[in-house]
């Protein structure tokens, strides 16, 4: 039967580092064509959203969109859903109209993030949003509506910020407050840009707990 | 190509893992059921074969039993803890799936080497072993101890930075290939294969114990690295399966009925009786920590040491 030597032994032992490293390394570096903001978000550790504090964010005002998004479009809206306030659907395209669920108390605010285009929602750009909004925090179905944002396609990801500190805290890796993103089929789910993208109207978001 | 690089988020890979597992082990079954039928035509099947297969299934219950019930919390304790000290910062998809799945192999061949040279830990893998069949069900064939032993070879790669998600598929995956090694029904595959991959052919000399065949052919899904490392041996005669020192054969209904139990337990009731009677605290230790052929010198009758199980 076989028998190495200790000499053997060791050398296979420092040539196994040699793979282990070399490997990890080589691993470490491929990312997709889309770039290292793809990379930063899909780290080693399960991850949730990570949202940079917004530094003196104005109360419920939507702030000036850095991008100038689509030119409303005259032609009828070709949408699925009703526009919303009930207006003349002939007239009137409809706007995005966001309704978030399972808010678990009415301490805080729900600051909520409209994305239009994939590089800003995986990097969770917020300068980059097209929509912005801080809403007050309660346990009844919240509604709001985008008035301006009539085109499409939008990712929405938004956060409870029970403690009103203008931060997405977290305990580690853990957020200790709620969260969502529209096309999450659950807690753990964080969808592409092109799964929770959606049109103009009326789309509802769970929001989460883990702790 | 490009979907290569795609993201997966972890429930992904956990996903993919359970569709996996969950079809191999649906292929396993027919597989198995081939084996009998082949036993059937060339006339092997006998009370003992079929006592051993039922024999293999029951270890696997006691197995998973142990592993879910005291194991579970330590490693996932393990993982989730080993990834907050990532040293590099790897993505999760397919591509980095696939080095973790080479690196994982890597592991397994030292787990494995370690498996069979450290008495102590020799105890829990000497049930895989023990059986004298050599069929689908044997892959299945597990000892008390054999899931927590692999944490330790593991644990590096969450450590280097791979998501231990990712760590668990790749895992998966090692030893489903292995799964399917265990025939008698494959002779050799075309030379190229026989030379990179572990093959039904390298794997019956692993489970031998004909004396040239003893200790060589650790690997997982590649034959590489026992050739890299000195512990690679060609099939090239008829292969003895079993122990060394083989448990009792099943041909009584009593032996039938025990041998889930004598085949699960042997490993660890031969390592506390040669511990506990051992002649000095030297020869305690070399039992539990050293190599399964390692006899105290008035046991060695003149001759250098043979393997004794």
């Amino acid at each position: 039967m076989p028998s190495p030597s200790k000499t053997a032994l060791v050398s296979g032992l420092v040539i196994t580092a040699g793979i282990m490293f070399s490997g990890a390394w080589l691993a470490s570096g491929m990312t997709s064509a889309d770039g290292d903001a793809i990379a930063e978000n899909a780290s080693a550790r399960p991850t949730m959203p990570l949202l940079a504090p917004i530094p003196g964010a104005a109360q419920d005002a939507v702030p000036t969109p850095q991008r100038i998004s689509a030119p409303q479009s005259q032609d009828i809206a070709i949408s699925n859903e009703a526009p919303s306030a009930g207006s003349d659907a002939a007239a009137v395209p409809a706007a995005l109209q966001v309704t978030i669920n399972g808010v678990r108390n009415d301490s805080g605010k729900i600051l909520v993030f409209v994305f239009d285009t994939k590089a800003a929602y995986d990097a969770y750009d917020y300068t980059q949003a097209v929509g912005y909004a801080e809403l007050d925090a309660s346990t009844a179905p919240i509604t709001h509506t985008f008035a301006d944002l009539t085109d499409g396609p939008y990712a929405i990801g938004l956060f409870h910020d029970e403690n009103a500190n203008q931060d997405f805290d977290m305990q580690g890796q853990l957020p200790t407050e709620g969260y969502g993103t529209s096309g999450a089929s659950n807690a753990y789910d964080e969808p592409s840009f092109r799964k929770a993208s959606v049109e103009a109207g009326p789309v509802s978001i769970q929001v989460h707990y883990l702790q | 190509m490009d979907k290569l690089f795609k993201t997966l988020t972890d429930m992904e890979v956990y996903g993919w893992e359970e569709w996996i597992g969950t079809w191999f082990f649906y292929f396993s079954i027919a597989f198995l059921v081939f084996e009998f039928i082949r036993y059937t035509v060339i006339k092997k099947l006998k009370w003992s074969l079929i006592g051993d297969t039922i024999t293999n299934y029951l270890t696997l219950f006691m197995f998973i039993a142990i592993n879910f019930i005291l194991l579970a919390g330590i490693y996932l304790t393990a993982y989730f803890g080993a990834s907050y000290f990532a040293v590099f910062d790897i993505p999760v998809n397919w591509a980095t799936i696939g080095i973790c799945i080479i690196l994982a192999d890597v592991a397994y061949y030292w787990e494995h080497r370690f498996m069979h040279r450290v008495n102590l830990v020799w105890a829990t893998h000497s049930v895989h072993h023990s059986s004298p069949f050599f069929n689908i069900s044997v892959a299945y064939r597990f000892g008390p101890l054999d899931g927590f032993w692999p944490m330790f070879f593991h644990v590096p790669l969450v450590l280097l930075g791979f998501n231990p998600f990712v760590v668990f598929f790749a895992e998966m995956f090692v030893q489903l290939f292995q799964t399917a090694l265990h025939t008698e029904w494959i002779k050799k595959f075309p030379k190229p294969i026989e030379w990179l991959f572990n093959t039904p052919s390298h794997h019956r000399v692993h489970h031998a114990s004909n004396k040239k065949y003893l200790d060589a052919n650790y690997a997982g899904i590649f034959i590489i690295w026992d050739r890299m490392f000195g512990t690679f041996v060609e099939e090239d005669e008829k292969v003895v399966y079993g122990l060394v020192k083989p448990i009792p054969e099943i041909n009584s209904p009593g032996r039938m009925l025990a041998s889930p139990f004598v085949a699960f337990f042997h490993g660890f009731w031969r390592l506390g009786k040669n511990v506990v009677t051992a002649k000095s605290l030297g020869d305690a230790w070399m039992y539990a920590f050293g190599t399964p052929e390692w006899q105290p010198k008035d046991k060695r009758k003149d001759a250098p040491p043979v393997h004794a199980e």
